[in-house]
Formats: C-alpha cells, structure tokens, sequence
C-alpha cells in the first residue's frame, strides 16, 4: 500500500510508516473497507455485472484512493462499456500512483500504441454525444439515425445502445419495441445488471414473452430447458468470466467488399461493355479498310493508265530509235543522198531566186519528192517547181524550135534531131507545152515517122481545143489524110 | 415510462480532452483525506486552546 502522508510504498503489515512515521492503524482500517469493496466489485465484475462493479469499485476508491488495483479494474469495466477515455483516465492516474509494477501502464501505452484506434474512438464518443444532444433537443430522428450507425460499429457501447434502446420504445411501434427488445438483451449480455436495460425490458415485457412463446414451440422441453439456461439473463445470474482486455483486430470486411465490388465490376465491364468498344473498334477498322480499298483502287487505276502510258511511250521510243538507228546505222549511200537531195533543193531555191529558172528546174529533177517527209522541205519544193519547170520548157521548147528552124544558136541549118531532144526536155518539164507537142510532131514528120507525129497532132486536137497551134495540127492532119 | 425523465439520465461520454483535465486537476479526496483534515482541524484547534 502507499502512505498518504509521504506517498511511499510501505507493507500493510506495519503499523508505523518506515519513511514518515505516520500511524498506520486507522489508514489500515480504511485500506480495508477498500479492499472489502474492491472485492466486491471484482465478484461483480467477474459475474458480468458491470454496472454493480462500477458502484462497488467507485466506493473502494473513496475509502482509498490509492487502491491501485481497484482503479484499474474500474479502469477495464468503463473499457468493456464502451467508455474508453474514462477507463483511459482511470490507468493514467493509476500509473502516476505506482510507477513501478503496474499493469495500468501497459494499458495506457496500448491505449496510444495505435492512434487509428484512438481517432476511432473519439469519433465514436463525438458521435454519441452529438446524438444525446439531438435527442435532448427534440431531433428524434436525427439522433436515432446516428445511433444506428454508432451502435453498428461500436456494438459494445452501453450508453448508445440505450439511448437508441429509449428512441425506439418513444415511437411506440411495435418494429421498433422489437428493435428495442434486442438492444436491450445485447445491452445485458454485456451487462447483466444494467439499471436502464432492466427498466426497459420491464417496458418490453410484451416482446419479451412473445420471445419465450416462441423459443418453446421450436424447441423441446430439453432444448427449451437449456435455451432458457442459455437465455437466463436476468434471472439466472451464471458466473461469467470477463474477457480480458483485447486490441480490436483491423476490419478486414470493408477491405473484402470494396474488392469484391471492384472484382464484380470488371466482370460486368467485361461482358457488357467490351463487346460495344470492339464493336466500335470494327466499325473503325471497317471504315479504315473501305477507305484504304477505294485508295488502293485509285492507285490501281492511275497505275495501270501509268502502264499503259509507259507501254506507249516504249514503243514510240522504240520507234524513234529504229528510225535514229536507221538514220544512224544505216547505208552510209543513203545518209549522202540524203544530204546531196538537201543541198540539190537549196541550190535550186537559190538559182531559182537569181531567175535562173532553167538550171532550178535541172536541180529540181534530181530531188527525189519521196524521201522529203518534213513539211517544209516539200512545200519549198513544191513553191519553186511550178514556176522553173514551166519556164524551162518554154526555155527548152524555144531552143527545140531554133533548132527545128535552123535559127538562134542552130542558124548552120535544121538540126531536128536536136529539136526533138529540146522539145522532148520541154516536154518532161510542162507535158501540156502543146508547141513543143506539134514541133515534135513536124520533126518526126519530117524525118519521115508520121505515125509519131499523128499521136503528137491527135493530142493537140483532142485534149488541146484552146492551144495555140490547134488549127495547124488539124491541118497538119488533114494534110495527111485524117478527118477531124 | 417516462421517456423525457429516463433521457435525463443520459450524461455525455468523457472525451479525450476531458480526459486531460480529469486527469490533471484530479482533487479526488477519499476518506484518509478527510480524516486527515478532521485531524488537521482538531490539532489546530487545541494549539489555539492552549
């Protein structure tokens, strides 16, 4: 025990304090009636009568208040009610008391060990005292839908089971007398002496029997034996041993749920909303592919038409090439004529300018019209030759008369030979020069071929109506015994 | 039941901060104080007699 007067520890057994001197004999009395008390107090505890504990406990600590025992006892029966922070007083001011050897000091450092639990614990208390405060102002509802959530979190909380336990018996409905009637038995099990849960279950007497009523027609007589054993509450005050004082374990069930609606929530993901996202997923795709096909097929077609082109292009190519090979590769005679024709053209462009008609026409004979395939070498050739072939054969056909006469540059007499040569030239520049046609008919005349020169008389007559010499080829005709 | 008479009975819960005070302004007296005052007080009152 300690000596109130120097508050050291000291043996009962002494009469005098060893450390002050102080008498010990009255202390020692009163020490006593606390232990009586405290004994009490523990037999009650032990007997789940927790409220009775409190009372007998509380007067142990006024006999004594260094009861060091009987403080933490009281300390863990406000625990097991629900009252954390008062047993929580009661160790701290124990373990202030006796520093050495005292439980009371595990019990608070396991009380500060785990600030979630106390953080819990003060919400709960807040909580209740917020819904006291409801009731006692007339907010019934508020207070009891507060209490509900208190009492299912923190279901060992005496004052909050009956507070809840009264809310129910006020709204005098029979659901909630049956609500009450439950809370008011978790509340005994817990306490089994409560003053407030025995009053109401007095009010409950109802739901009470109709309770037994119903347990007896269930069971048998033996079970209903044992269940009322079981049951016996109030009348049957059976030893009960307290549980000791246990740290609440983590609520793993929340931790459970909240997986669990995740699991169910990715299945339900799965089945109902994957099918639409491929769905769409295709729809793109599809929509992608059709307007990748009608690239590629537009591709396709500009390619072939490319091909096509390319095809043509090769030939043609191949065309030039045979021509420039030709040009190139080909008989070196021909390259020359080739060349010679050019030059022969232009020099007869070039007399033909001077007006030397006659030599234009002789180069103009040697131009070989097939081999001029540009367009402008063939209208040149073409613009000079009507001009110099027809002055040539009057050139020609003058000369041939000359000749035919005997005058000019043949004044040493007739050379019809060389008349007919000259006509004949003449004639192969301008084939319609219709004198030269009847020259060349009175030289072979006169050389004695009438046959020749009927053809050449013939001709006049009769495709020449309008020729100069027409009447004289007629009488040329008539001469030789031809009608016309 | 008296239901106003029987929430009367109610008294809030202790919280962590009137812990602290319970705690530290703990003037609880048992009966060996007030024995010790009685004792006090009838000492003081016989040296004044005397």
């Amino acid at each position: 025990m300690i000596c109130p007067n120097c508050k050291n520890e000291i043996s009962f057994k002494d009469d005098v304090c060893e450390h002050c001197n102080k008498d010990l004999n009255i202390i020692k009395r009163l020490v006593s009636l606390s232990n009586i008390y405290y004994n009490e107090g523990l037999e009650r505890a032990n007997a789940r009568n927790l409220s009775g504990a409190c009372e007998s406990l509380n007067k142990s600590l006024k006999f004594y208040k260094y009861n060091i025992d009987a403080r933490n006892l009281l300390g863990l029966v406000y625990y097991e009610m629900g009252e954390p922070c008062a047993a929580f007083a009661e160790w701290v001011i124990s373990s202030n008391y006796k520093d050495g050897r005292n439980i009371a000091a595990t019990y608070v450092a396991n009380f500060q060990s785990d600030p979630t639990k106390v953080d819990s614990m003060r919400r709960a208390i807040k909580k209740y005292n917020s819904s006291l405060e409801y009731a006692l102002n007339g907010d019934y509802d508020l207070a009891t839908i507060q209490l509900k959530k208190l009492v299912a979190e923190k279901p060992k909380y005496i004052n909050a089971n009956l507070l809840l336990a009264l809310l129910y018996l006020r709204e005098r409905r029979k659901d909630s007398r049956v609500k009450a009637y439950k809370l008011v038995r978790k509340v005994l099990e817990i306490d089994k002496a409560n003053t407030k849960a025995l009053t109401y279950l007095k009010e409950l007497s109802d739901i009470r029997d109709r309770a037994r009523n119903r347990s007896r027609v269930t069971e048998g007589p033996k079970q209903e034996e044992e269940t009322t054993k079981k049951k016996g509450i109030v009348e049957d005050e059976s030893v009960k041993v307290i549980v000791p004082y246990q740290e609440e374990k983590p609520a793993m069930l929340p931790v459970i749920q909240v997986l669990g609606g995740l699991v169910v929530g990715i299945v339900i993901m799965a089945f109902l909303i994957q099918p639409a996202i491929d769905r769409y997923k295709n729809k793109n795709s599809n929509t992608s592919f059709v307007s990748y096909s009608e690239d590629k097929a537009a591709v396709d077609s500009e390619t072939n038409s490319l091909k096509e082109e390319n095809i043509d292009l090769k030939e043609k190519v191949e065309e030039l090439e045979d021509k420039l090979a030709e040009l190139q590769g080909g008989d070196s005679t021909d390259i020359a004529n080739y060349k010679m024709i050019f030059e022969t053209l232009i020099e007869a462009k070039q007399l033909y300018d001077e007006g030397n008609y006659t030599k234009a026409a002789k180069k103009l004979v040697k131009v070989d019209t097939k081999v001029l395939d540009s367009k402008k070498a063939t209208k040149l050739y073409k613009s000079i030759k009507d001009d110099t072939y027809t002055k040539a054969s009057e050139s020609y056909c003058l000369d041939g008369i000359d000749a035919y006469n005997g005058a000019g540059d043949y004044a040493a007499g007739h050379d019809y030979e060389k008349a007919k040569e000259l006509l004949q030239k003449a004639l192969d520049f301008n084939e319609e020069n219709t004198d030269a046609m009847y020259y060349m008919g009175r030289c072979y005349q006169l050389t004695g071929d009438n046959e020749t020169a009927v053809e050449y008389y013939n001709t006049i007559v009769d495709d020449y109506p309008d020729a100069r010499l027409y009447a004289d080829a007629a009488s040329r005709l008539r001469e030789m015994g031809y009608q016309i | 039941m008296n239901f106003e008479a029987e929430l009367s009975k109610f008294k809030p819960s202790l919280d962590i901060v009137d812990t602290e005070d319970v705690i530290y302004a703990n003037k609880t007296d048992d009966v060996v104080d007030v024995l010790k005052e009685i004792l006090n007080d009838s000492n003081n009152k016989k040296t004044r007699r005397d």
